[in-house]
């Protein structure tokens, strides 16, 4: 396979506050082939967005990438362009959609200008022409009347239109990559599965590799080739999503997915939730960084580091653990669960 | 149309209670026009004499109803002094004042945003804390010391500006608009900081919102960010404290006026009080309360044009 679209190494971002630095993001290394879609999952506050918004290039200036971090994109190392090379990049290089479309749309800027900008400052697209390609964007997201959208306003669309407006925003430059930002968190659950078939069937159409973050392991599951999922600034387990789903290693991975309501399970049954919370990251504890919180933990887990490890039937299913489940004998418990 | 009806409503009440208070307020003041118009010289029976002439005599409430009764019909009266009736006294020199406000304001609008902009960008580091400093300095400065500083700097020592000399439009656009670049110069070291520090905070909240984010992510320069996408919506408490400065400068400024020998709105209120001209007083606190209820109706009007949120409620309700 060629080179890859993006690669990061080691990819750390510390925010200073007045309690002390905090390791938002901590020694996160991935690579992400052309045309793939990796689902980026964790829990709130595990550094997703932040780590997100550290490869768009739009962290606050109290933010810190410290030095043997590196984010390569298309051969080019993000972090060492200067700012107008790096603005070069977003837009026609990398998209991103945010969050919650209610606040990510300017609200005094009419939709079709909002669509149409960053084509009007890359390609020197005339108002008419960007236009025109707005509505045919808006046409292509599943946007009812959009000759007549075009000209409106954020608040005159609900908020499942906004985010196929934003998303309209984010093909309008064609991006290699896309970045989506929990893009169904704020949304009605009737209108979820349509941003997300619709975010699909664009990737697929454009050949683009897209970044989808959540914190939902359902969401990912048959959307996603790869799967990293992330606690406490840190990837914890990572590998195809198949692998990840049927030899889950990682006690916090299969934490995560216990807490999915499902359908197979008595109605009014009590959800599983992962007791405590996330680490303070300020001063993390030393040894594995979920361990406070795990079920199976050892005394070595709260002292040292555990490394990064391969799953022995796929070498890139990979996971940080001392104590990893042992996925065939998982299954027969799980079984015999059922069964009692 | 239902929205401008309520406005309407507003101001009648607001004329009221202003002219009732202004009337029983200038009645207090110790004196009144009959002494002014009969000369020092004259007797008590002369004074007297004037005074029930001009009804003056009668009490204060009955005056005042009169008075309500022929401004409702249009009439303003006419100044006890001059005779020149009250409404033309004003018209003709309300474009001075409005003439002074509008140059006071470009100014201080040409001072507030490029450094508003400038300190939010950098807000916390030495530039916005270079501003803030120079904006309190100026702000500490009151508006007579600053023109006197002005007329010392400006006019004596570099001799590039007159120091009072009003001249009409009919003498030639820039023999008129020099005139006015001290006086409003003077007001506008004030009012920019205002204007600069308010403009300041509503960005700094507008640059943290996620549409700045999207449009930076969208590889858009900072100052088209900035210009295109932050400044409008930080613009509405600006435009709020604007309005409330024009309605304060379209009365005209006494002090200005008077030290710049400028003939405009707030010179012939501050004569009329001297002289106790009641009618003439009375004539200019209604007109600036007009103006004052229109200019904000305007910034009103202006929010809508700014907000599209703003549009759609006003048609829905």
């Amino acid at each position: 396979m060629a080179a890859p679209l993006l690669e990061l190494s080691n990819v750390s971002t510390h925010f200073h506050s007045p309690a002390g630095r905090v390791r938002a993001v901590d020694g996160v290394s991935f690579t992400l082939e052309a045309g793939q879609t990796l689902g980026l999952v964790g829990e709130s506050g595990s550094g997703k967005s932040v780590l997100a918004r550290t490869i768009m290039g739009l962290l606050p200036s109290y933010a810190e990438i410290p030095e043997g971090s590196a984010i390569s994109f298309n051969g080019q190392n993000l972090l060492t362009l200067d700012r107008k090379e790096r603005r070069a990049i977003s837009g026609p290089g990398i998209g991103m959609i945010f969050q919650d479309p209610m606040t990510s749309l300017n609200p005094v800027m009419k939709i079709g200008q909002q669509v149409y900008e960053g084509m009007r400052h890359h390609f020197g697209t005339s108002r008419k022409e960007g236009r025109e390609r707005a509505v045919e964007l808006l046409t292509e997201v599943g946007i009812p009347q959009p000759d007549v959208r075009v000209d409106q306003y954020p608040h005159q669309l609900s908020g499942g239109m906004r985010q196929r407006v934003a998303i309209a925003i984010a093909l309008a430059c064609e991006p290699k990559l896309l970045i989506a930002d929990e893009p169904t968190t704020a949304l009605d659950v009737t209108v979820q599965a349509g941003i997300l078939d619709l975010l699909q069937r664009e990737q697929r159409d454009r050949g683009m590799t897209m970044i989808l973050i959540t914190h939902d392991l359902g969401v990912v599951a048959g959307r996603c080739d790869n799967v990293a999922v992330m606690y406490a600034g840190g990837i914890v387990e990572t590998g195809t999503t198949r692998s990840l789903f049927a030899r889950t290693r990682m006690r916090y991975t299969q934490a995560l997915l216990d807490s999915i309501p499902r359908l197979d399970r008595p109605p009014h049954e009590r959800l599983k939730s992962i007791g405590g919370r996330p680490p303070n990251l300020i001063n993390p504890p030393a040894g594995c960084r979920f361990a406070p919180r795990c079920s199976h933990r050892l005394a070595q887990c709260d002292t040292d580091m555990p490394p990064i490890t391969s799953d022995e039937q796929d070498a890139s299913h990979r996971f940080a653990c001392w104590h990893p489940r042992d996925p065939d004998a998982a299954m027969q418990e799980t079984a015999g669960g059922d069964a009692a | 149309m239902r929205y401008v009806l309520k406005r309407v409503r507003r101001l009648i009440v607001v004329v009221f209670a202003v002219t009732l208070f202004t009337f029983l307020l200038v009645n207090v003041l110790p004196g009144d026009v009959a002494y002014d118009i009969a000369g020092q010289d004259a007797s008590e029976e002369e004074v007297q004499a004037i005074r029930a002439d001009l009804g003056l005599d009668r009490p204060v409430m009955i005056r005042y109803v009169e008075w309500l009764g022929d401004f409702v019909q249009g009439d303003w009266g006419r100044s006890f002094r001059t005779d020149e009736p009250v409404a033309e006294a004003i018209w003709s020199r309300f474009p001075v004042s409005l003439e002074l406000m509008v140059v006071a304001q470009v100014f201080a609008l040409i001072l507030a945003v490029p450094f508003g902009i400038f300190a939010a960008y950098r807000a916390g580091r030495t530039v916005d804390r270079t501003i803030a400093t120079a904006g309190f300095m100026s702000l500490s400065i009151p508006s007579f010391m600053a023109a006197i500083l002005l007329i010392l700097v400006v006019s004596l020592n570099l001799g590039w500006l007159p120091t009072s000399e009003y001249e009409p439009l009919s003498e030639g656009l820039w023999a008129n608009l020099r005139a006015f670049i001290l006086p409003a110069l003077a007001i506008a070291l004030s009012e920019w900081v205002v204007l600069m520090r308010v403009l300041r905070a509503d960005l700094i909240g507008v640059l943290q919102q996620d549409y700045i984010s999207l449009a930076r992510a969208k590889g858009l320069p900072v100052w088209h960010v900035i210009l295109r996408h932050a400044l409008k919506p930080a613009s509405f408490s600006m435009i709020t404290i604007l309005g409330l400065q024009i309605g304060t400068l379209i009365g005209g400024s006494i002090i200005i006026e008077s030290i710049f020998a400028l003939p405009g709105v707030g010179r012939l209120l501050i004569n009329a009080i001297y002289a106790r001209d009641f009618i003439v007083v009375q004539g200019v606190v209604v007109f600036i309360a007009f103006a004052y209820v229109l200019v904000n109706f305007i910034v009103d009007l202006l929010y809508a044009v700014l907000d599209p949120r703003i549009r759609t409620e006003r048609s829905d309700g």
